[in-house]
């Protein structure tokens, strides 16, 4: 016979063991709170417009003045100008181009050439267009004669390879972009722009220049950082 | 045998009786109706206030969701589980400030057990880790301080976002019964953060009963 001390000792245990077996969870008092954040990044792409293609104007100077086309008619100098490396903002699926390719064959001085072409912002943040740096170089055939330095309205060949512009070095392309930067371009937006060009006397027969201009956009807040 | 030799078996008896009535306590805790303000800024300024003002780029809603409604207040008390931030077109040096109330909507003391962290980016299927940098108890401000960062699967060297979590809560993190405690949460876009991107974070905050605090690890 079972004592009544025994039973009562193994009373909890089959307790535990039956509310087990009928699935009743033993347990605290418990509460919890959850905070769920969602965050849709956006996207930051400025493009070269895939609509409107970049245009070559060529225009001569008389007393001070543009005329459109070459001196007297003629087609002597030739400018081509094209979009390469396309681009489709993943956000947006919008598409645009990175590279303006700029084509001049045959210049001469007094040459004058525009090259106009339009900028899109495809992404969904704003953009300032902070500035733009122009590089370059010029060369012979394949070889590489020296850099083009550029002092905010002309390249200049540095020949005495320092890299800045002194004494020695000489002014070739007079080269200005329309330039009311820094501003903003808000998404969807375009905005067109230009880039002259005109060759100077200095200029050498034969020689190529290869000229790198680079638009920095930066998200809108951060302009002033840059 | 008794029955038949017609003698009575029997005692004398008399009972007590104790009736007893238990009124069980309520165990709620939760953030307080109404008690959401946000505040959304760019480099510390609204969005609004730049020039030109640009409103519209990044949008933040906070919605609660899963109510729950004290039976022992008087008028009934409403507390809500969820909180539900949805940030749209973020970018960094974005910035958002939620203030919002904590309640023991309950009649029963509950303790903070822990908080949990999960975060996952959604486009590239990764698991979201954090850095706790910062956290301490002000008892000037009364508040424990919660100052760190969520990173991605490229490491601890790419940030998505900031953080900085201010709880007014006392040193025991024991919550009262029918006391508020204001808490505010800050989020700060990092630069490397990724473009189109989705992020998803969840926090869960728990309590416990405050007696049980003890057994269970309780903080």
């Amino acid at each position: 016979m079972v004592s009544r001390s025994k039973l009562l000792g193994i009373t909890p245990l089959m307790l535990v063991v039956m509310l087990s077996i009928v699935g009743v969870a033993y347990s605290h008092w418990m509460d919890s709170i959850t905070i769920e954040a969602t965050v849709n990044m956006g996207s930051l792409t400025l493009a070269f417009d895939s609509y409107e293609p970049p245009a070559c104007l060529e225009y001569h100077e008389v007393d001070g003045e543009l005329f459109p086309g070459e001196c007297e008619g003629k087609d002597v100098g030739k400018c081509e100008a094209w979009y390469e490396d396309s681009v489709t903002d993943d956000h947006t699926g919008k598409s645009g181009y990175k590279t303006l390719v700029i084509n001049i064959t045959n210049a001469y001085p007094q040459y004058i050439v525009h090259v106009v072409f339009v900028v899109h912002n495809i992404g969904t943040i704003p953009i300032d267009l902070a500035g733009f740096n122009i590089t370059g170089e010029k060369r012979k055939g394949d070889k590489k004669i020296c850099d083009l330095l550029w002092d905010g309205s002309g390249l200049w060949e540095d020949l005495n390879k320092n890299g800045v512009i002194d004494t020695g070095d000489k002014e070739v392309i007079n080269l200005s972009i329309t330039d009311n930067m820094p501003f903003q371009l808000d998404p969807c937006n375009k905005n067109k722009m230009e880039i002259d060009f005109e060759f100077k006397q200095e200029a050498e027969e034969c020689h190529t220049y290869i000229i790198v201009v680079t638009i920095y956009g930066v998200q809108w807040n951060k302009s002033l950082e840059v | 045998m008794l029955l038949i030799l017609g003698v009575a078996y029997a005692h004398w008896t008399d009972t007590v009786v104790i009736n007893t009535t238990v009124k069980m306590g309520e165990f709620i805790v939760g953030i307080l109706d109404g008690s959401v303000i946000m505040e959304e800024t760019t480099n510390g300024v609204p969005e609004e206030e730049f020039s030109p003002p640009k409103p519209w780029v990044c949008n933040a809603t906070v919605m609660l969701c899963n109510s729950e409604t004290s039976e022992h207040h008087v008028p009934p008390q409403t507390v809500w589980k969820k909180m539900i931030i949805t940030i749209d077109n973020a970018y960094p040096q974005w910035d958002l400030h939620i203030n919002f109330t904590i309640k023991n909507a309950g009649t029963i003391p509950a303790k903070l057990m822990g908080i949990t962290f999960s975060g996952k980016d959604v486009k590239d299927d990764a698991n979201l880790n954090y850095v706790l940098e910062e956290s301490y108890y002000d008892t000037g401000l009364g508040a424990y301080i919660f100052k760190g960062y969520v990173y991605d699967e490229r490491g601890r060297k790419y940030p998505i976002l900031n953080f900085r979590i201010e709880a007014y809560v006392p040193e025991d993190v024991q919550l009262e019964p029918c006391t508020e405690y204001p808490v505010s949460v800050d989020l700060d876009i990092k630069q490397t953060a990724e473009e189109c991107h989705t992020y998803k974070l969840t926090l869960t905050i728990d309590f416990i009963q405050w007696n049980k605090a003890g057994e269970v690890g309780g903080a």
